[in-house]
């Protein structure tokens, strides 16, 4: 979660794991002793502990960057952690991941893949799958940001 | 490094499982993986409960204990295969179970379904696998069809290194800490002292070729496989004429016999008496564990699947580099030529033995 500007380039690929987190001290704490246990850096840790989550797990989403069987082995030790309910290792590009920023509304229309929603005169909401939002980011096309990158899980959401 | 042992509930796993515990092996984030070695267990909730005892038992310093009777669901850097039979320690019924042989076909299905296991999920992150389970030599070859050679060890060896050391001090009335000695070969009846590579701290080339014929008492390597078979024909035999005090006349037998042989045969009558070899077993684990631990390279002794080291060929016991994996075996350039003609049998023999088992 530092600025990528000082790290090495990273050639592996990035993943999205999605979390049902048991809502007790030190949760958060064994997660990301797996990670860092394996010389790993999670790029983003996202979680929420509200109503939102039907099985009545707080949630986690953690994106970072590993091989495939790498990553494959972090998601299954975190599915035998005592305070894990499941885990879910998602590509990102996985449908049900939206990655969202806040960016300055310049009218310009968004690639393929990122959705825009003005908000006032000067920012703009923009959300697609992680890769999108990642890969128009590093474009130079897309506006400047007016704040940090979010990312949410589509739950409930019925077949179109 | 998170650890899982298959076979935990077992009396050699359920040391090695305690031991980890209480001597603080394993930080309080890192993972001990309890896995039931028998799927059809009699005893479905015993790890369960076993995890809440070492929970009430350690609680100041205790890892994340995990417990599953799934072999899909390993997941630990270190993998300690201790599941499987074991010889009846009812020593009147030892003529008909009495060698490591017999164990082999009982073992060998175990073997395969663990190791398919772990290579499935594992390709590409291997696992370091140590066989306690015996066959060992079977138990390493089995897994080395599934995993890269460079990370199966068997124990055996190891743990026969650690009595040869203990067999040598012991006579000259030192600590097992002076003595440097290692026993190759294959675990049991198959052994192979190394007298060469014995280092006693503190004794120069003189002394040390002194000591070192004083405790052999004129035996040579080339006559060690016939009298080891000789003593251990007639060690069965005592003991299985006599159930009850019989293990205790064996002990103080093999107690009057060369420190290689007792290495080799001591196992025994400890086996017969009842109280078993758990604890040098798993004492000998949690070593073999804290020397991968180190994180630097470390020689030990250990089974290994050899293809040609030394002109070997067959998983035996041989001394290794490890460095996370093994990096190389040591080469045999101190060893005498008798010492590298017996491990080349042995591992022909072994490997042989090996094929027949799983018609290779």
């Amino acid at each position: 979660m530092s600025d990528p500007a000082l790290r090495p380039a990273n050639a592996f690929p990035l993943h999205a794991i999605a979390l049902g987190l048991l809502d007790r001290p030190g949760a958060a704490h064994s997660v990301a002793d797996v990670f860092s246990g394996r010389g790993l850096q999670m790029e983003a840790f996202y979680s929420t502990a509200d109503s939102l989550n039907p099985d009545g797990h707080a949630r986690a989403l953690i994106l970072f960057q590993a091989s495939p069987d790498r990553a494959d082995l972090v998601c299954r030790v975190l599915r035998r952690l005592s305070c894990v309910h499941r885990a879910d290792l998602l590509s990102p590009d996985d449908p049900h991941l939206v990655q969202s920023v806040l960016v300055a509304n310049t009218g310009m229309p968004p690639p393929a893949g990122i959705t825009i929603a003005p908000l006032d005169g000067q920012t703009a909401l923009a959300a697609g799958s992680p890769a999108a939002v990642k890969a128009w980011l590093d474009s130079g096309d897309a506006p400047p940001r007016h704040g940090a990158l979010n990312l949410e899980l589509r739950i409930n959401v019925p077949a179109a | 490094m998170d650890i899982s042992v298959i076979g935990a509930s077992g009396g050699c796993g359920r040391e090695i499982v305690t031991r980890l515990v209480s001597e603080g092996l394993l930080g309080r984030r890192e993972l001990l993986q309890l896995v039931g070695g028998n799927p059809a267990s009699n005893r479905p909730s015993y790890l369960h409960g076993m995890r809440a005892d070492l929970q009430d038992a350690y609680a100041e310093n205790i890892p994340e204990i995990d417990v599953t009777n799934d072999a899909g669901d390993i997941v630990g850097d270190i993998v300690v295969m201790a599941a499987g039979m074991t010889l009846p320690v009812d020593a009147g019924k030892a003529g008909s179970v009495q060698s490591r042989d017999d164990l082999a076909l009982g073992n060998a299905r175990l073997f395969e379904h663990f190791a398919a296991a772990v290579a499935r999920n594992r390709k590409g992150n291997p696992p370091l696998v140590i066989i306690v389970s015996n066959p060992v030599e079977l138990g390493v070859h089995v897994f080395c069809r599934h995993l890269p050679r460079e990370y199966v060890l068997g124990m055996g060896a190891f743990s026969d290194s650690q009595r040869f050391r203990w067999e040598i001090a012991s006579q000259l009335g030192i600590g097992r800490q002076r003595v440097s000695a290692s026993m190759a070969g294959e675990h049991g009846l198959g052994m192979v002292p190394l007298w060469s590579t014995v280092r006693i701290h503190g004794l120069r080339d003189e002394e040390l070729q002194a000591t070192i014929a004083r405790l052999r008492d004129g035996t040579t390597s080339a006559d060690f496989p016939a009298r080891l078979a000789a003593e251990h024909a007639a060690l069965m035999s005592g003991m299985m004429a006599d159930p009850d005090s019989g293990p205790v006349r064996a002990l103080e037998r093999v107690a009057c016999l060369p420190p290689d042989l007792r290495v080799a045969l001591k196992p025994f009558p400890v086996h017969y008496s009842q109280a078993k070899t758990v604890s040098a077993t798993a004492t000998a684990t949690i070593e073999f564990v804290k020397a991968l631990c180190e994180g630097r390279a470390v020689e030990i002794c250990a089974q290994y699947q050899h293809l040609g080291e030394m002109g070997i060929y067959g998983p035996i016991g041989n001394r290794l580099i490890l460095d996370g994996s093994v990096r190389r075996v040591v080469p045999g350039d101190d060893l005498t030529h008798e010492e590298i003609a017996l491990l080349q049998s042995c591992g022909a023999r072994c490997l042989k033995k090996i094929r027949e088992w799983i018609r290779e």
